[in-house]
């Protein structure tokens, strides 16, 4: 079984018990990232998500596999959604399978750090004034690791 | 010459209103020559070579990179993902 599982898609993440736990699994932790009704003081009526889509699952790929190596672990799987999402909708997830509750808890952190200084992912809000915004987050980083 | 493809996205691609073009530059040209092209105003290039990562061929590269004929490149806004 793959320890690595990235998805880019423009369809609702949904996520079920999974029915397929490694036998080494002691812990899963999933992290949710949520799209919320505010912003800097403003208010968010949706937002809109655009990837390099090749070069972003490139480095997901990456990020999930020094998970994999730095932390031990059973199963790293990332979904990223693109397009048009309301509030309340998933963003991304990401999902930790590991021997120990530790190691998936740090992992799962470690992903979303990453994800949010290497991915060539965009966000623009959509405010209830009518006027929407680019969001810059952070500089692309390399993924090159000394 | 040589023939580089470069690809926009988000505040990029409404600048110049499309995802992609292709532009004819010198042999031996660097992304820092591309970026001037695009933005033949001093202060912009000052500004967009100040928060701009560009990536070649899908990794990221220095604006010193020398760029060969067929190239992919894309200068990247602060990204936003997660």
């Amino acid at each position: 079984m793959s320890k690595i599982d990235i998805r880019i898609q423009n369809s609702p993440i949904s996520f079920t018990e999974n029915s397929s736990v490694p036998p080494d699994c002691g812990a899963m932790v999933i992290f949710t990232g949520i799209v919320r009704n505010h912003n800097d003081g403003k208010k968010v009526l949706h937002l809109f998500y655009e990837a390099y889509q090749t070069m972003a699952e490139k480095e997901l790929r990456a990020i999930a596999n020094e998970a994999v190596k730095s932390f031990d672990l059973s199963l790293v799987r990332i979904i990223h959604r693109i397009g048009k999402l309301e509030i309340g909708e998933t963003a991304v997830l990401v999902e930790i399978m590991s021997p120990h509750r530790k190691e998936a808890f740090h992992a799962a952190e470690y992903c979303m750090d990453q994800i949010k200084v290497r991915v060539p992912i965009w966000k623009k809000e959509h405010y209830a004034d009518g006027k929407t915004d680019w969001i810059r987050c952070a500089h692309v980083a390399s993924s090159q690791r000394t | 010459m040589i023939k580089v493809r470069l690809l926009f996205f988000a505040s990029l691609e409404e600048r110049f209103g499309c995802s992609q073009q292709t532009q004819e530059m010198p042999k031996g040209c660097t992304v820092t020559d591309l970026l001037f092209r695009l933005f033949p105003d001093p202060a912009e290039q000052k500004e967009y070579h100040s928060y701009l990562r560009v990536a070649v061929n899908e990794e990221i590269a220095t604006f010193d990179t020398v760029l060969t004929d067929n190239d992919r490149v894309a200068f990247l806004m602060p990204v936003a993902g997660g």
